[in-house]
């Protein structure tokens, strides 16, 4: 029986779809099966992340109203035999689907997959709905930012509401510098406040949009970077191993030293 | 140029605060959000719990706290009321009822020897000997 878990975060643009492909893709190479499934209808995206857009063929809509069988739909990604991608319907909207059809949908893919990682779109309304119908489990993403740490805390009291019990919080697009200089929140701030387990950190890392323009998600790079690194080791904390937070502090140049000494002492 | 490097190396007190005014902001507003409870509602609440205070106490209404707080995902109401004084008819210092006063004739005779002023009997409160 696989795990179903959604990634949310209320908050728009905070990097849902980013953390899906890539945490599935992480999985994936730990030698998982996995299926990711995109229930944005409307605004689908994971298969662009996923650079697989040029292979969707039949959506989550096809399969269930009969057109065509589930394995049909599943796109296989070509680098990792056991990543696989469930597409929405790009051409519908987000009332097209209901929470019992989703159900049905995943208690199918959970007989053959370790993870089923469904990326959920941004709001609380139906599409949202959609996405934890299933779930035993979720993410919420957030950056540090008021606003999106707001949304965060109201979709996890409707998580809770929910009964889903086991959420876990992933912090992305942290900027050291700027917490070193309190103009951002820190990764402890955030916790703080949101009160749930902490399950990774992602620095803000232009490599991430690199990319995107490719669809090629950031773990499967050559060069390891700080971003994929998060990544890969969110996707071990979830198979169970301890694994210690990246430490993201700033290196002290000189001119920074003398700044920090003088800032300190006002 | 030179002035960039100052700002760069004495940054301005409002750059500092940010990270703290943006967590204050947060707070306070989650602790609204989580809350569920509407603003009326807090009015009411508010109204109501000095109504039942003013019954026993008088209040600073200028220097009255009525804030949400949350901690850990548990909101708490906290309020901070300043008593000025406590209402006159709830005085225990007087005993049982001030405006009572016994009737002199119930009174008990009291009378005094001048001559035996002095004549202490036994060691005083204090324990020194007789003096």
């Amino acid at each position: 029986m696989g795990r179903v878990i959604v990634i949310t975060s209320g908050k728009g643009g905070v990097g849902k779809t980013t953390t899906t492909a890539n945490i599935g893709m992480a999985l994936a190479q730990r030698n998982r099966k996995v299926v990711v499934v995109d229930a944005d209808f409307g605004l689908r995206n994971l298969d662009l992340l996923l650079g697989l857009e040029n292979r969707v063929v039949y959506t989550a809509v096809d399969v269930l109203s009969g057109q065509c069988r589930l394995e049909q739909a599943l796109v296989k990604d070509k680098r990792r035999g056991n990543l696989v991608l469930l597409p929405a319907a790009q051409n519908r909207t987000k009332d097209s689907v209901n929470p019992a059809q989703m159900r049905q949908l995943i208690s199918a893919l959970t007989k053959v997959f370790d993870y089923v990682l469904v990326d959920s779109p941004a709001g609380i309304e139906m599409g949202f709905q959609n996405a934890i119908a299933a779930a035993t489990e979720a993410i919420v993403v957030t950056t540090p930012e008021i606003s999106a740490v707001r949304d965060a805390d109201r979709v996890i009291g409707l998580l809770e509401a929910n009964n889903i019990k086991k959420s876990g919080l992933i912090i992305n697009r942290i900027r050291p510098k700027m917490v070193a200089v309190n103009d951002m929140m820190s990764v402890d701030d955030v916790t703080e406040i949101l009160a749930i387990p902490l399950l990774g950190v992602v620095p803000d890392d232009e490599k991430v949009i690199v990319s995107t323009n490719k669809g090629e998600p950031l773990v499967l790079s050559g060069t390891p970077t700080q971003a994929g690194t998060a990544f890969e080791n969110i996707a071990r904390r979830l198979d169970g191993e301890r694994v210690e937070f990246l430490d993201l502090t700033v290196k002290d140049d000189f001119l920074s030293k003398i700044k920090n000494f003088f800032t300190r002492s006002i | 140029m030179l002035i960039e490097l100052l700002e760069k190396i004495f940054p301005t007190l409002n750059d500092r605060n940010s990270r703290q005014e943006v967590k204050n902001r947060l707070k306070l507003v989650l602790a609204h959000d989580r809350s569920d409870l509407t603003p009326q509602m807090i009015e009411s609440m508010r109204q109501e719990i000095l109504a039942v205070m003013s019954k026993y106490v008088d209040l600073d209404s200028d220097a009255m706290d009525f804030t949400l707080e949350n901690r850990s995902r548990v909101t708490s109401l906290v309020a901070n009321l300043p008593i000025l004084r406590v209402k006159p008819e709830f005085y225990t210092v007087k005993g049982e009822g001030i405006s009572q006063e016994t009737p002199v004739e119930d009174l008990p005779e009291i009378s005094i020897d001048e001559s035996a002023i002095g004549d202490l009997q036994g060691t005083s409160e204090l324990g020194n000997e007789n003096f």
